[in-house]
């Protein structure tokens, strides 16, 4: 399973790569807010940056959902629905965790980031792996050859 | 999930057993999709080695759960509901459960009716939090 640094961060490995750059990037990314969140926390930076971090998590997640599901609705990929559908799931717990966060009513927790962390490498190990294969056979670049308008907007 | 801490190694010892024998995954889904026409069903035309990995992830969480890591418990509960949205019938975890103890004993040497107990106790905990998960789940998706 995914590494884990000595201070519980995930770290970036080729074992978390799909083999589409594009796609990487943005797992990156993701595990970089993950990462930021983990030391907000780690370092008592308080609940209001812990929640600014959750929605910046939030908001990229979905943007990176959009695109993931675009790919796989354009190369008419078989998972996708099945995909989607953990997609949904967890987009509909952020959204509930997210508004008891906002009201006060729960903290971002340790039992969340883990939750979170585990989420992240489980998706990419488990199910982003299966369908890279697939887009890659039917034309996918594995390495984009310009930097991307995503990466621009959001790096 | 609580489980004696007995029940917990002696868990993780038959796992690391049974799961040093090349067949287990092999045999685990053999079994599986043997054990009902609905599980058949599900399981028709999916990819073996994706189904492996799908199987290592659940035991890998499942493991955690167990050693009571945090964050695992909302994992199961995650998974639950995404079950839900698959249309995954309650009654097939009981038959992976099934499954998968039979795999254990097919597969670990050292297999006894106790550690048939451990495996249903311990990993019957973690498939009961996604039963519950399940039952929970809204009916329509968000």
């Amino acid at each position: 399973m995914a590494q884990a640094t000595q201070d519980g961060l995930i770290e970036w490995s080729e074992e978390l790569s799909v083999g589409i750059q594009e796609i990487d990037e943005q797992h990156k990314v993701l595990v970089g807010l993950v990462n930021e969140m983990h030391r907000a926390i780690l370092e008592r930076h308080g609940s209001e940056t812990a929640k600014e971090i959750l929605g910046r998590l939030g908001d990229y997640t979905r943007i990176h959902f959009a695109v993931e599901e675009s790919l796989m609705r354009i190369f008419d990929y078989p998972g996708y629905e099945e995909h989607k559908k953990q997609h949904e799931e967890l987009i509909r717990q952020f959204k509930e965790y997210h508004a008891k966060v906002t009201t006060g009513s729960a903290a971002v927790s340790f039992q969340l980031l883990h939750f979170l962390k585990l989420w992240l490498s489980q998706h990419i190990l488990e199910s982003d792996k299966d369908y890279s294969p697939y887009m890659l056979k039917r034309g996918v670049k594995a390495k984009a050859s310009q930097e991307s308008w995503f990466k621009r907007l959001w790096h | 999930m609580s489980a004696a801490p007995s029940q917990v190694d002696a868990f993780h010892a038959s796992l690391a057993r049974a799961s040093s024998d090349p067949r287990f995954l092999d045999v685990f889904y053999a079994r599986f999709i043997e054990s009902s026409r609905d599980v058949a069903v599900v399981f028709a035309g999916k990819d073996m080695e994706q189904l492996k990995r799908k199987l290592r992830s659940s035991l890998h969480v499942m493991t955690l759960a167990v050693d009571g890591a945090p964050g695992a418990d909302m994992y199961l509960d995650y998974l639950g509901k995404v079950h839900t949205r698959l249309d995954i019938a309650p009654r097939m975890y009981d038959t992976w459960l099934d499954a998968l103890v039979a795999t254990a004993a097919e597969c670990d040497p050292q297999f006894t009716r106790d550690l048939d107990a451990v495996w249903r106790a311990v990993v019957g905990a973690g498939v009961q939090m996604i039963k519950d998960a399940a039952t929970e789940a809204p009916a329509s998706p968000a």
